[in-house]
C-alpha cells in the first residue's frame, strides 16, 4: 500500500457543512410568521400595557392566555408574546 | 441496537451482537455494516491518492459522510424491525401491514447508500493509487452486496403490496448494483 | 429547503430592511440564522427538541423585539449567537439537565469546542453563499440534506454518474473560498455526529 495516510483541508469543510443541519421546517416557518402571529397578539399586549397585574398573569401563565384567547398552543406565539410583555417598561424603570 | 452502541463495539462484539444476541441486529443492520466497511475502504483509498490525484480530499469527505449514514442507518433498521415486531405480538393484519412497510424504507435507504459507495469505490479505483485498486474493488463489491441484501429485504418486507412504487425502486438499485459489480469485474483486468 | 441564492446584501443591510417593514426582509433574516441557532442548541448545548424549539422560537421572537434598538446592525451575527446561547443556558437550568452535568453548568464546559464549530460552521455557510448555483445546490444536497446522488442527478438534471466527481471539485473550490477569506476550515478527520 503506497501513499501516507493524510487529512485534507476538504474533510474538514465537508465537516462543517454537515454540523449546520436545517431546523426542523415547521419551527423555520413559524419563525418567518412572527410579524403577522405578533399582529394577532396586539389585543393582549395593549392590555397587559394598561394593567401591570394582568402583565404579570400573563407572564405567569402565557400559555393558558394564549389559549383563552383562542390561540392554542403555539411555541412560536409564546415566545413572541414573552418577548413583547418583557420589552414593556416597568413602573419606576428608566 | 443504538447508533452509539454499535460504534463502540469491536468486530468480535459486534458479530456476537449479530450472532447470538435474541431481538438483535438482523439482515438490515447487516447489509448497513457492510456498506459501512465499503466507505471506510474507499476513504482509505482516497486518502493515500493526493499525491496524484486533485479530487482525493473531496473524495475522502464524500466516503466519511456515506459511512456515517450507514451506520446511523444499522442502528434505524434494528429499531424498524423491533417495531414492525411488536406490531406482529399486538396487532391486527393492518397494523403489521403498516409497520412492515415502514420496516422496507430503512432498508430501501441503505440500498441507495450501497450503489452511491460502489460509485465512489469505482472512481476511487480508476483515479486513485494503481496498488488500492484492488481494496476498491473489494469495498465495491461489499457494498453491491449491502444494496442487494437491502433490496431483497425491501422485496419481503413489502409482501404482497404488488403496486408499492418502493418495490420498483428496489429492482432498479438491485440493477444498478449488478451494472457495477460488472464494471468492477472488469477493473479486475 | 431550498438552497438560498448568492447574498446580495450584507448583515447590516438585512437588518435596516427587516426594521422598515420590507415584504421578505424578515424571512431571510430567519433563513439566514436558522440553521447557526438550531446548531447551537442542539450541538452546542444538546437540548432536547423540546427545549430547542423553545429556544429557537425566542431568539427569533427577541431578534424581533429587537430589531429597533440593535447597537450595531452588522454585529447581529454576534447578537443572535450570545442571546441562542443565554436562553439555551436558561433552558439547562430550568431542566433536570442540570443533573447529568453535575450542580453548576458552566460555559466553560468542554462544550466550547462544538461552539467553535458551530462558529466555523457558519462561516463555511456563509462562503458557500458565495459560490455558483450548481456547487452550492450540490454540496447542500449532498452534506447537509444527506441525498443520494441519484436524487441530486435527477433534481440538478446531470448524469449519475458524474455527480461524485462535482461534488468534490466543488468542495475544492468551497475549500479555497475559505482560504481566500484566512477561514480555515478547521481541524480536519473528526467525525462528525
Amino acid at each position: 500500500m503506497s501513499g501516507s495516510s493524510r487529512s485534507y483541508e476538504e474533510e474538514g469543510v465537508a465537516q462543517s457543512l454537515r454540523a449546520l443541519r436545517p431546523a426542523p421546517a415547521a419551527w423555520v416557518q413559524a419563525a418567518k410568521e412572527l410579524p403577522a402571529a405578533r399582529r394577532e397578539l396586539d389585543g393582549i399586549v395593549e392590555r397587559a400595557r394598561a394593567d401591570a397585574a394582568y402583565r404579570s398573569a400573563v407572564l405567569k401563565d402565557l400559555e393558558g392566555s394564549l389559549r383563552h384567547a383562542g390561540h392554542g398552543d403555539d411555541v412560536m406565539r409564546a415566545a413572541a408574546l414573552r418577548a413583547r410583555l418583557s420589552a414593556i417598561p416597568q413602573p419606576g424603570s428608566v | 441496537m443504538m447508533k452509539a452502541a454499535l460504534e463502540a463495539l469491536s468486530v468480535g462484539e459486534l458479530l456476537d451482537a449479530f450472532g447470538r444476541q435474541p431481538g438483535g441486529p438482523g439482515g438490515g443492520s447487516a447489509a448497513a455494516v457492510v456498506v459501512a466497511l465499503g466507505a471506510a475502504l474507499v476513504e482509505m483509498a482516497a486518502r493515500a491518492s493526493g499525491e496524484h490525484w486533485d479530487q482525493a480530499g473531496g473524495t475522502v469527505a464524500q466516503a466519511v459522510a456515506l459511512r456515517d449514514r450507514a451506520l446511523a442507518l444499522a442502528s434505524r433498521d434494528a429499531e424498524a424491525y423491533d417495531a414492525a415486531v411488536a406490531a406482529l405480538s399486538g396487532g391486527g393484519d393492518e397494523l403489521l401491514g403498516d409497520a412492515l412497510a415502514r420496516a422496507a424504507a430503512v432498508p430501501l435507504q441503505i440500498a441507495h447508500l450501497g450503489v452511491d459507495v460502489a460509485q465512489v469505490a469505482q472512481l476511487t479505483a480508476e483515479h486513485g493509487g494503481a496498488d488500492l485498486a484492488a481494496d476498491c474493488i473489494v469495498a465495491g463489491r461489499l457494498a453491491c452486496a449491502g444494496t442487494r441484501g437491502a433490496a431483497a429485504l425491501v422485496r419481503i418486507n413489502l409482501g404482497t403490496t404488488a403496486a408499492d412504487p418502493r418495490l420498483e425502486q428496489a429492482a432498479e438499485l438491485d440493477a444498478r448494483a449488478a451494472a457495477f459489480e460488472r464494471a468492477l469485474g472488469e477493473l479486475e483486468g | 429547503m431550498t438552497v438560498r441564492e448568492p447574498r446580495d446584501i450584507g448583515d447590516a443591510e438585512l437588518v435596516a430592511r427587516c426594521r422598515r417593514g420590507e415584504p421578505a426582509a424578515w424571512a431571510e433574516l430567519v433563513d439566514r440564522f436558522e440553521r447557526y441557532v438550531y446548531a447551537i442548541a442542539v450541538r452546542g448545548y444538546r437540548l432536547s427538541a423540546e427545549q430547542a424549539e423553545e429556544v429557537f422560537q425566542e431568539v427569533f421572537a427577541r431578534v424581533y423585539e429587537h430589531l429597533g434598538t440593535l447597537r450595531d446592525d452588522g454585529a447581529i451575527r454576534p447578537f443572535i449567537g450570545a442571546l441562542t446561547r443565554r436562553l439555551a443556558v436558561d433552558q439547562l437550568r430550568a431542566g433536570a439537565r442540570l443533573k447529568r452535568l453535575g450542580d453548576e453548568y458552566s460555559t466553560e464546559h468542554d462544550s466550547a469546542e462544538a461552539f467553535e464549530a458551530v462558529e466555523r460552521a457558519l462561516d463555511v455557510q456563509e462562503a458557500l453563499a458565495g459560490l455558483t448555483g450548481e456547487c452550492r445546490e450540490v454540496l447542500d444536497r449532498f452534506f447537509v440534506r444527506d441525498e443520494s446522488y441519484a436524487t441530486i442527478a435527477r433534481a440538478l438534471e446531470i448524469a449519475p454518474g458524474t455527480v461524485a466527481s462535482r461534488i468534490s471539485r466543488c468542495l475544492s473550490k468551497l475549500a479555497k473560498e475559505l482560504e481566500g477569506r484566512n477561514l480555515g476550515p478547521g481541524p480536519s478527520g473528526e467525525r462528525t455526529r
